[in-house]
C-alpha cells in the first residue's frame, strides 16, 4: 500500500498520519510550553542547543495577531485596551475577536485566490473579462462561517455534484473553471480544452495532496510513483465538462449559472409573482371581452380609419443629397433621383453609406422601400464588421428572397433566417424585419408591403444576435446593393404587425372595418380582435403596458444579475493518455483513478469529482491534512514546517518537525477539519507568542530560524500593505463582496498591450470612482496580463496558474512603488490631516501617527527623528506654498481651508515615511 | 529562498561572446515569403494550389483549415542582393540591406503553436503554457547587471493600432524566478519606470531629506531586532533613489547628436515609436543594461498583405538598420547580440481570394526568417533553407529552444546548467531540449 520512492525507502508523506506522542519536557522549559505545539518546537530546540526568545510585548502581539488573522492593522483604541486587559485569558479573547472579525474571511482568502488562480479576466490572448466574484464572495463567507475544510473541499471540487446542490454549492465548484480560458481567433478547441483539464488536474494536486503531477503529463514522474497512466487516469475526473475549448469572448464561458444575489434573489422573485398575476388578468380580461368586441366590430362596420406610421427613432427621407456635416458618411456616389413622385437614391454596387450619429445599437425594426435592378447577392443594411475576425449581423437579399445572418467568423457560428418567397425586380416593396431579441430564432419577423412572410432558418449555430460597436450601414460595404432605396426608418423597439402594415401605407383595420362583419374572414377576425385589445380595449391596453413595464424591470435586473462559471459532468468523454501530453496524440484508453500509490478508492465512491473529493478528505489519505496543515503554518510563520509547500514528494524538502506535523494533521482531522481551531492553536502557542527580535547568537545557530528559537519577521502580503496603509490613514472602505473594482494604476497600463479597446472588454481601465478607490485589496480586480502594478509587485502572482506560496523579495521598485504611489501619498495626507486636527504638543502628535501606522510607541530616539524630519519639511513647505498645496491634494484629495498647507505638507512627509519603513511592511 | 543557480560558481559558464542583447520582436508574426525567403517557384506556380505533398495534412489555424482552396500567392515584392556577402531581402528593406554584411539570417526557424498567444509565450519563455520565467529574467537571474542603478532588463512597446495582437506581462514576466528579473517597462508616457516620479510636491531635496529620515528609522529598528533583512532594505531605497536620476537621464535623448537622430529616422522624434526605442535600447546597453525587449505590433497580416507590410517596414527598416549600425561603429556590436524575430512566418498560400486586392497570408510555424547581428554570431551569412514554397525546412532546422541555447551560449551560459527549482524540479529556458547551433558562431 505504501509508496516506494525512487531511492527504494518509504517516503514519509505516503504514510499514514499517526498522532505522535508528546515530547516528555523536563525542567523550567515546562513552564514555557502553551500546548502540544510547544513541546515539539522545544524538544527539537533542545536538541539543537537553542532557547526560546522571550515573549513578545502586548503592543508586538496585537499587531502580529490583528495582521496575521485579519488582514489589517490594530487600531490605537485596540493597542491601548489590550494593554490595560489584566484577564489571565486577555489574549486568547482577542485570538477569540479577530477570529470573529469578517476580515479573517477576507485576509485568509487571498493564499486561496492564488491557489484557484481566480482573477477576473480569461488570461490568454486580449485577456477580456469575465464574471467569478461570486465564487469569490462564496469563498470568503465559507472561510468566516469556518466551514469545516472537508465539507469545503467537496464543495469546492464538487459542490455541483452533491445531490440537492443549492446554489452556493454550483457556485463552489468554480474553483475549477478559474483556470485560463482561450478565444483566440484560429485556435483548435480540444488542444485548449486539454489544458483547462490538465490545469484542474495539476492543481487539485498541488492544492491538497502537494504533489508535483505536471511532471507525469508527458511522461513517467521521473522522482515520484506517478505513472503517465496515472496522471491521466487523475486528469479523466476533471474531464466530462460541457465546455467549449474556445469560448469566453462575450464574458463567462459554458457551463455558467445566474447567480443572484439573496437580495437579488427575492426581488426576482417578486416580480415574477406579479408578472404571472398580471398575466392571468390579461387573459382573464381577453376572454371577457367578447361581447363588448362583438358590439365595437359590428358599429365599426364600413367606417374609415387611418393608422397613421409609427415614428421613428432614425429616419433617412433619401430625398436630397446630404449634407457635409450630416449623421451620414457616404462612400461611392449615389445618384439621387425622381421616380416618379419619390425621391430616391440610386446605387450602383459601390455605394454605401454609414450612420455616424447616433449610432443606433439597440436596433430592432429596420424598415426601406426597395427597388432592386439584380437577383444578385446584395447588402441592404449591416452591423458588423468584415476580415478576418468579421462578426456582427445584416439584412441582405439572397437570390430576391430577405435574409437576416449573424455571424462571429472566428468561432465559426453563424445564424440565417430566410423568406421563402423572391421580392420582385425592379418594382417598389416596402421591406421591414423586426428584431425582438427576447424571442431566440422566433423573434425574427419580415414583412413585404405589411404582410408577415414565411420564412425558414438555414443555419443556427449561434443562439442570438451578435452586437459590435461598428457602425450601422446601408447598401454595403460587402456585396453592394444595385438599385433604389427610399425612406429608410429605424425603431428601437419590434413594430406591431399593424405599425408595419402602416408603414407600408396599408391600413388593414380599415381594410378589414370597410368588410361587412357577417363577410370578414377567420384571420381578419383575428386581426381586428387584437388591433381592438391593443387600441381600444382601455383595460386591456394598460395591463399590457403594466405587464411590459413589469417585464421590462426583470429584464433589466435579470441582465445585472451575475452569472458564475461552474462546473458540470454532463460531457462524458472518453480519456487517454496522450504522448507526450499532446491534445492530438491519443494514446490508450484509460478510467478515471488515484495514483495507486496512496490509498484506494472505497468501493462504495463514485467514480467521478464528488467520490474524488471525498477520497481526498477521507481519514486515512495521508496528504491532505498535512499539506492544508503545513499551509496554515506558512501562514503564520513565512514558511512551512515543510518548505515546499507544493512539493511533498520525494523533491520537496522534508519536515523540519515531522511529529509536530503529523500532530497537527491529526488534531486537525480529529477536530472535524476545524480550520480555526488550528489558527487557534498556532497563534497561541508559546512558539508564535516569542519576540522575533534576534541575536548574534541565534543568528549563528539557525540564521533561516528552521527551528524557531525566535518568531519570524514576516514580509506582509502585497494586499495587506496596501489595506495597512488605508486602514492606518482611515480610508479603508470595509463592504464585503462585489465585482471587481479599479483603485489607482498608472494611465495607460491596460491600453498599451490591448488588442481591440472598441471589440472586447477589459481593454481599457476605467478607474473607479469614490469608495470603491478604497476597497480591501482582495477585491481589485485582477487582470492578468497587467496584475495590479502596486500589488504585483510585492510578488503577488499573475494568477495564471495555481501558486500556493509567494516569494519574498525586495527591490528597488518596492521602495518606488511605497514613495510615489497616489495611493500611499493620499493615504498620508489623510492621516495627516487627521493629526493636525489633534491637539496637544507635537510629541504626543507623532506618537500618535507612529502608533496608527506602526501599532507602537515610538522611542526618544524615533521621536526626534521624526521631529527633526517634519521641522525641516515645514520649513521647505513654508518657504513653497505651491509645491505644499500639490502635496497635499494628491489622488482625490481637496485642500482643506483652514489647515495651514506647510504643517500639513510637513505631516503628510511624515507619515509617507512612516509607509516607507521596513517595520510597516513586516509583520513583527 | 528556493535553492540558486550555479551555487558557489561564478557566471558565465565559459567566455562569453554576447554581455547584451536587444531582441526586437516584430510581434503578430512577418512575412518570410515577402522579406526573406525569396522564392522563384511561387512567382511562377502563382494561383495554382499548395501540392498536397507539401502541406502533408500539417495542422493549420481554423481560420484557414477551411478554406476551400488554398492557392500559392507569389510575393508582390521583388528581392535584391545586398552587400558584399550578397545576402537576398526584399526591396522593402532598403536599410536593411545597407547593413546586411553584420546579419547572420536565419531561414530554417521553427516553432510548434500555430498561434499568437501560445508562440509569443513560447519563444519568450521556451514553454507554450504560462508561467515559466522570460528570457530576459533568465538572462537577469543568471548574470546579474552591470549597473546597479538601472534594471537588468527593460522592455518597450510601439505599435498597437486597434486590432493589432494584443501582449501580456507574461512575456517579460519573472514566472518563478524571483521578482526582480522581471523585465521593467520603459514607458514613452507616465512616468518612464512606474512610480519613478516624486509626486506632486515632493522635490529632489525633500525626498532626500525623507530618505535619510527614513535611513535613520530603519537603521534604528535593525538595531533593536537584529533583521539584516533590513538592511537590504535600507539599500533598495538607496537605489530606488538613484533610478530618479539615471532612469530619466538615459530617456532624454537631447544630447544625442543631428545625425544619430538622422540615422534612426523622422519618427524617432516622436516618443513611444519604434525608432526611438531603438535608440533607447543603444542608449541602455551602452548604460550596462543586460537585456532590452522591444515589441512591435501589427505584423499579423491576414488580409491586405500588400499595403500593411509595407507600412510595418517603413517603420521598423530604417530604425532596426540604424541600431546595428549605430552598435557598430561605437564598437557595441561585438558583444552585443541583436535579435530580429516575431513568433512564427506566414503562409505561402493566400488567405481569402487570390484575385482580390486584400487577401493575406495565415500564421505559419512550420518555417520563420529572422536575422541576428553582433555579440559572436557569424556575420553576413544566411543559414538553414526551406522548400521551394517557403513552407517546410529543408536545411538545418533551427527549432526556438535551439536559438535560445544559442542565444545563452553566446551569453556564455550552458542552456543546461542555467535552472531553478520549482514544483519538484529543475526548470530551464529550453526545457528538455535545446541544442547550440555551432554553425552560427
Amino acid at each position: 500500500m505504501f509508496a516506494i520512492d525512487a531511492r527504494g525507502a518509504e517516503h514519509w508523506s505516503y504514510t499514514p498520519i499517526v498522532r505522535p506522542a508528546l515530547p516528555r519536557i523536563v525542567g523550567p522549559a515546562q513552564s514555557w510550553s502553551e500546548n502540544g505545539i510547544d513541546r515539539f518546537i522545544l524538544s527539537m530546540l533542545t536538541t539543537k542547543g537553542l532557547t526560546p526568545s522571550p515573549r513578545a510585548d502586548r503592543e508586538t502581539l496585537i499587531r502580529r495577531l490583528t495582521l496575521d488573522l485579519t488582514g489589517t492593522p490594530p487600531t490605537v483604541e485596540e493597542i491601548q485596551a489590550f494593554q490595560v486587559d489584566s484577564r489571565p485569558d486577555a489574549y486568547e479573547r482577542l485570538v477569540q475577536r479577530l477570529l470573529a472579525s469578517h476580515r479573517f474571511g477576507e485576509q485568509m482568502a487571498v493564499a486561496w485566490l492564488d491557489a484557484a488562480r481566480y482573477a477576473d479576466t480569461h488570461g490568454y490572448h486580449m485577456d477580456a473579462h469575465r464574471e467569478m466574484w461570486r465564487w469569490r464572495d462564496g469563498l470568503i463567507a465559507a472561510l468566516n462561517a469556518n466551514m469545516p475544510f472537508d465539507q469545503f473541499s467537496i464543495e469546492q471540487l464538487a459542490g455541483d455534484l452533491l445531490p440537492n446542490a443549492t446554489t452556493e454549492q454550483k457556485i463552489a465548484s468554480g474553483f475549477h473553471r478559474n483556470h485560463m480560458i482561450n478565444f483566440e481567433d484560429g485556435s483548435i478547441a480540444a488542444e485548449y480544452r486539454t489544458e483547462y483539464v490538465a490545469d484542474r488536474a495539476v492543481t487539485t494536486a498541488t492544492v491538497w495532496l502537494g504533489m508535483t503531477l505536471a511532471c507525469a503529463r508527458c511522461h513517467d514522474h521521473f522522482y515520484d510513483p506517478i505513472s503517465q497512466a496515472e496522471f491521466f487516469r487523475f486528469y479523466a475526473f476533471f474531464n466530462h465538462v460541457p465546455e467549449n475549448g474556445i469560448d469566453g469572448d462575450q464574458g463567462n464561458a459554458a457551463p455558467t449559472i445566474l447567480a443572484p444575489t439573496a437580495e437579488q434573489e427575492q426581488r426576482l422573485c417578486d416580480l415574477q409573482r406579479r408578472i404571472s398575476s398580471l398575466e392571468k388578468q390579461l387573459r382573464d380580461r381577453e376572454s371577457s371581452v367578447d361581447r363588448e368586441f362583438e358590439r365595437w366590430a359590428a358599429q365599426q362596420g364600413g367606417s374609415k380609419r387611418r393608422t397613421d406610421p409609427p415614428i421613428a427613432t432614425y429616419r433617412l427621407p433619401l430625398d436630397n443629397p446630404f449634407g457635409p456635416a450630416g449623421a451620414v458618411t457616404v462612400t461611392g456616389e449615389p445618384v439621387w433621383i425622381a421616380d416618379g413622385t419619390r425621391r430616391v437614391a440610386l446605387f450602383n454596387g459601390n455605394t454605401h453609406f454609414e450612420m455616424r450619429q447616433p449610432d443606433p445599437s439597440d436596433i430592432a425594426t429596420l424598415s426601406a422601400w426597395v427597388f432592386p435592378t439584380t437577383r444578385d447577392e446584395a447588402t441592404l443594411f449591416a452591423k458588423a464588421r468584415y476580415g478576418p475576425h468579421s462578426r456582427g449581423f445584416e439584412l441582405r437579399l439572397n437570390e430576391g428572397r430577405l435574409e437576416l445572418r449573424a455571424f462571429d467568423q472566428p468561432r465559426k457560428r453563424e445564424l440565417r433566417v430566410i423568406t421563402i418567397d423572391p421580392l420582385p425586380t425592379s418594382q417598389w416593396r416596402q421591406v421591414t424585419v423586426t428584431i425582438d431579441r427576447t424571442g431566440g430564432l422566433g423573434g425574427v419577423k419580415f414583412y413585404v408591403d405589411g404582410v408577415p412572410q414565411s420564412t425558414r432558418t438555414l443555419t443556427s449555430t449561434l443562439p442570438s444576435i451578435v452586437s459590435t460597436t461598428a457602425p450601422l450601414t446601408i447598401a454595403g460595404p460587402e456585396a453592394g446593393f444595385r438599385g433604389m432605396l427610399d425612406d429608410i426608418r429605424i425603431f428601437d423597439r419590434a413594430l406591431t404587425p399593424t405599425e408595419v402594415a402602416a408603414l407600408a401605407g396599408v391600413d388593414p383595420v380599415a381594410e378589414i372595418l370597410s368588410t361587412p362583419p357577417a363577410s370578414r374572414t377567420d384571420s381578419q377576425n383575428s386581426w381586428l380582435r387584437g388591433y381592438y385589445l391593443d387600441n381600444i380595449d382601455r383595460v386591456y391596453s394598460q395591463l399590457a403596458n403594466s405587464l411590459a413595464e413589469l417585464r421590462q424591470e426583470k429584464r433589466s435586473l435579470e441582465s445585472a444579475v451575475s452569472s458564475v462559471m461552474v462546473m458540470a459532468d454532463s460531457a462524458p468523454r472518453k480519456t487517454f493518455v496522450l504522448r507526450n501530453g499532446r491534445y492530438d496524440a491519443p494514446t490508450s484508453e484509460v478510467v478515471a483513478g488515484v495514483p495507486s500509490a496512496l490509498p484506494a478508492m472505497h468501493e462504495d465512491l463514485p467514480r467521478n469529482r464528488l467520490g474524488l473529493a471525498h477520497w481526498i478528505v477521507s481519514p486515512d489519505n495521508p496528504l491532505t491534512a498535512r499539506v492544508v496543515v503545513n499551509r496554515i503554518w506558512q501562514h503564520h510563520f513565512g514558511h512551512g514546517l515543510v518548505r515546499t509547500a507544493d512539493d511533498f514528494g520525494t523533491q520537496g524538502t522534508p519536515p523540519t518537525h515531522p511529529q509536530l506535523l503529523d500532530w497537527l494533521a491529526a488534531e486537525f482531522v480529529s477536530s472535524g477539519w476545524d480550520v480555526k481551531h488550528l489558527h487557534r492553536l498556532i497563534v497561541t502557542s508559546a512558539t508564535y507568542r516569542q519576540s522575533s527580535h534576534t541575536t548574534a547568537d541565534r543568528q549563528s545557530l539557525d540564521s533561516e530560524n528552521r527551528w524557531l528559537s525566535r518568531m519570524p519577521r514576516v514580509r506582509l502580503a502585497a494586499e495587506t500593505i496596501r489595506d495597512s496603509a488605508l486602514f492606518a490613514s482611515g480610508l479603508l472602505v470595509q463592504r464585503v463582496g462585489g465585482p471587481g473594482v479599479f483603485p489607482y494604476q498608472p494611465a495607460g497600463l491596460w491600453r498599451e498591450l490591448a488588442y481591440d479597446p472598441d471589440e472586447f472588454t477589459a481593454q481599457t481601465f476605467v478607474q473607479s470612482k469614490g469608495a470603491d478607490l478604497y476597497r480591501r485589496s482582495i477585491y481589485t480586480f485582477y487582470k492578468r496580463s497587467v496584475p495590479p502594478p502596486n500589488i504585483e509587485v510585492f510578488d503577488a502572482p499573475s494568477r495564471e496558474q495555481c501558486f500556493v506560496s509567494r516569494p519574498t523579495t525586495n527591490t528597488p521598485a518596492q521602495a518606488l512603488t511605497l514613495m510615489n504611489d497616489v495611493t500611499f501619498v493620499e493615504a498620508a495626507a489623510e492621516l495627516a490631516e487627521r493629526v493636525m486636527r489633534r491637539s496637544g504638543p507635537l510629541q504626543s502628535k507623532v506618537s500618535f501617527v507612529v502608533q496608527r501606522v506602526l501599532g507602537r510607541t515610538p522611542d526618544d530616539t524615533e521621536v526626534s527623528i521624526l521631529i527633526g524630519l517634519w521641522q525641516d519639511q515645514r520649513d521647505l513647505y513654508g518657504d513653497a506654498p505651491d509645491r505644499a498645496a500639490e502635496l497635499v491634494t494628491n489622488g482625490n484629495r481637496l485642500p482643506p481651508p483652514d489647515l495651514p498647507h506647510a504643517g500639513l505638507a510637513a505631516w503628510t512627509a511624515l507619515v509617507s515615511v512612516l509607509f516607507q519603513t521596513d517595520e510597516f511592511v513586516v509583520r513583527p | 529562498m528556493p535553492d540558486t543557480l550555479l551555487a558557489g560558481e561564478k557566471p558565465p559558464h565559459f567566455p562569453a561572446t554576447a554581455k547584451h542583447v536587444i531582441f526586437l520582436h516584430q510581434s503578430g508574426a512577418p512575412s518570410q515569403v515577402d522579406l526573406f525567403d525569396d522564392k522563384p517557384v511561387l512567382r511562377r506556380r502563382h494561383g495554382e494550389e499548395l501540392p498536397a505533398a507539401i502541406r502533408a495534412n500539417q495542422r493549420l489555424t481554423t481560420m484557414t483549415a477551411d478554406q476551400r482552396v488554398k492557392p500559392l500567392a507569389a510575393s508582390p515584392f521583388q528581392f535584391e542582393r545586398y552587400g558584399d556577402s550578397g545576402q537576398s531581402f526584399s526591396k522593402l528593406l532598403p536599410f536593411t540591406g545597407r547593413v546586411a554584411d553584420h546579419l547572420c539570417l536565419v531561414r530554417s526557424l521553427h516553432t510548434d503553436a500555430i498561434n499568437h498567444d501560445p508562440a509569443l509565450t513560447f519563444i519568450h519563455t521556451g514553454s507554450e503554457r504560462p508561467g515559466r520565467p522570460s528570457f530576459g529574467a533568465w538572462a537577469s537571474y543568471g548574470l546579474g547587471s552591470e549597473n546597479e542603478n538601472l534594471p537588468a532588463f527593460a522592455v518597450m512597446l510601439s505599435g498597437g493600432a486597434p486590432g493589432d495582437q494584443p501582449l501580456s506581462g507574461r512575456l517579460w514576466g519573472s514566472g518563478f524566478l524571483p521578482s526582480q528579473n522581471q523585465g521593467v517597462k520603459l514607458r514613452s508616457t507616465g512616468d518612464p519606470v512606474l512610480y519613478l516620479t516624486n509626486p506632486p510636491g515632493i522635490t529632489p531635496p525633500a525626498r532626500r531629506r525623507m530618505l535619510d529620515a527614513l535611513k535613520q528609522l530603519n537603521q534604528r529598528r535593525f538595531e533593536i531586532t537584529g533583521d539584516p533583512e533590513i538592511a537590504a532594505r535600507i539599500k533598495q531605497f538607496e537605489l530606488a533613489f538613484q533610478m530618479q536620476t539615471s532612469v530619466p537621464e538615459l530617456a532624454d535623448m537631447r544630447d544625442e547628436p543631428g545625425h544619430i537622430l538622422k540615422a534612426y529616422g523622422p519618427d524617432v522624434h516622436q516618443p513611444g515609436s519604434y525608432a526611438a526605442n531603438c535608440l533607447l535600447a543603444r542608449r541602455l546597453v551602452e548604460r550596462g543594461v543586460r537585456f532590452v525587449q522591444l515589441f512591435h505590433r501589427g505584423w499579423d497580416h491576414h488580409m491586405n498583405i500588400e499595403n500593411r507590410i509595407r507600412d510595418k517596414c517603413r517603420e521598423t527598416d530604417q530604425p532596426s538598420a540604424a541600431l546595428v549600425a549605430d552598435l557598430a561603429q561605437r564598437g557595441l556590436l561585438k558583444d552585443t547580440l541583436v535579435i530580429w524575430a516575431g513568433e512564427f512566418g506566414r503562409t505561402a498560400y493566400c488567405q481569402g481570394e487570390l484575385d482580390s486586392a486584400d487577401y493575406g497570408r495565415d500564421h505559419h510555424p512550420r518555417c520563420f526568417s529572422i536575422w541576428m547581428a553582433g555579440g559572436g554570431i557569424r556575420r553576413g551569412i544566411a543559414y538553414g533553407a526551406t522548400d521551394e514554397f517557403s513552407y517546410n525546412v529543408v536545411e538545418n532546422p533551427v527549432h526556438v529552444h535551439d536559438l535560445h541555447a544559442t542565444l545563452l551560449h553566446c551569453l556564455g551560459i550552458d542552456h543546461e546548467r542555467l535552472t531553478f527549482r520549482f514544483q519538484g524540479r529543475h526548470h530551464r529556458l529550453t526545457d528538455v531540449a535545446g541544442r547550440v547551433i555551432h554553425d552560427l558562431l
